[in-house]
């Protein structure tokens, strides 16, 4: 345990998200069945990038926070199956800056995670796949690996 | 229905992180726990964290002793206390926090208070003296009349100055020779620049020689007064 950091930082951050976020994402922390408020488990929406395949999906993403955070990253994860090479079938999103031991940070806010996972959709990294299906289509098929993308963004509309 | 809203904070980024607090609050933040920092501390690089905050991370992180923010090395002896006006600065234990043991912040390093011109007394004094006996020296000397030990005295100074000469003439000639040639006068260049270190050092030498006959010449007038 670290003496319920966690909690305050995550005060903070739902604090500054509300101040000001950047457009068309979403995050808030998970309300449970009797109405308070987990600020451990965050529902987060990232909308795909306009002029890229991503455009037109709004991608729900979900951040679980640990009791170490921040000096663990949180755990972002897609829906299972989602399409994407560095995005595992758990749908855990693979990415440095969330990697405790290579690119995290405690001073990486969840804002930047938000923006960071939106700019990893339209780049992946072919170097650190992780997981085969969207591995393979990436790099041996890039024309069907562009449908596949925006048949997904289709399955993903704006909430509204 | 987030219209209104998403139009105000469609600015970019930057803007965002730098003005989240128009009250400029945020510039006395832990960078760990976004809170206002409780036991200040700084890094070399200027991040300001709790000192608990930054403590954890370290030693959680002991493989890579970074900066939370900017992934500078950190020396846990270096980081700076900030002792504000709220806080006795003598005591700045940390509140005990469960299950860690948090030491106190690492204390500020503090340079000694410029002592009260003292140096300048100092200062005053030795060149008093030195205007003293100067004058008193060498009028005794010349009314005594010692001129063969004046001499000899002075004798190895000259000819030491004198040694000095070819040596200085000689890297002068030989870095003027040098630039814009070949390779191997490059290697001569710092032959030369050698010689300079040496000339130095016969400086040196020649100084200590001065003062010593200095010394000598004083005691000398003395003994014979």
């Amino acid at each position: 345990m670290s003496g319920g950091i966690a909690r305050g930082r995550l005060a903070e951050e739902r604090k500054a998200w509300r101040k000001n976020h950047p457009h068309g994402f979403v995050a808030k922390p998970e309300t449970l069945p009797d109405g308070t408020v987990n600020l451990m488990v965050w529902q987060c929406t990232i909308p795909g990038k306009a002029g890229t395949d991503w455009e037109g999906g709004f991608y729900p993403l979900t951040m679980h926070f640990s009791e170490d955070y921040p000096s663990k990253p949180p755990k972002c994860k897609f829906p299972q199956g989602f399409f994407h090479p560095n995005v595992y079938p758990s749908g855990t999103v693979c990415l440095s800056i969330l990697n405790e031991d290579s690119g995290w940070r405690p001073a990486i806010t969840v804002k930047q995670i938000l923006v960071g996972i939106q700019d990893l959709l339209d780049q992946p990294n072919p170097a650190d796949p992780a997981q085969t299906e969207g591995y393979h289509m990436f790099i041996q098929d890039a024309v069907e690996y562009k449908k596949r993308v925006r048949q997904q963004a289709k399955q993903y509309p704006p909430l509204v | 229905m987030a219209e209104a809203r998403d139009q105000t904070t469609s600015v970019p980024e930057s803007s965002s992180s730098s003005g989240s607090d128009g009250n400029g609050a945020g510039d006395f933040e832990c960078n760990i726990c976004f809170d206002l920092a409780q036991d200040p501390v700084i890094t070399l690089c200027g991040h300001l964290y709790c000192w608990p905050c930054l403590y954890r991370w370290l030693r959680g992180h002991s493989q890579s002793q970074e900066c939370p923010v900017c992934k500078a090395l950190i020396q846990e002896e270096k980081v700076i206390p900030l002792y504000g006006r709220g806080k006795q600065p003598t005591d700045p234990r940390s509140k005990p926090v469960p299950g860690v043991e948090i030491p106190n912040r690492p204390a500020g390093q503090r340079a000694e208070t410029v002592p009260p011109s003292v140096d300048n007394n100092f200062a005053n004094l030795v060149l008093g003296l030195m205007g003293g006996f100067i004058p008193i020296a060498s009028a005794t000397f010349s009314n005594i009349g010692m001129y063969a030990g004046f001499g000899g005295m002075f004798s190895p100074f000259f000819s030491v100055q004198f040694n000095g000469f070819p040596n200085a003439s000689g890297y002068g000639g030989s870095s003027g020779y040098d630039y814009g040639y070949t390779d191997s006068s490059r290697d001569s260049g710092g032959r030369s620049n050698r010689d300079t270190n040496q000339a130095a050092r016969a400086d040196d030498e020649n100084l200590k020689k001065i003062l010593l006959v200095i010394l000598v010449f004083v005691l000398l007038t003395f003994l014979t007064m």
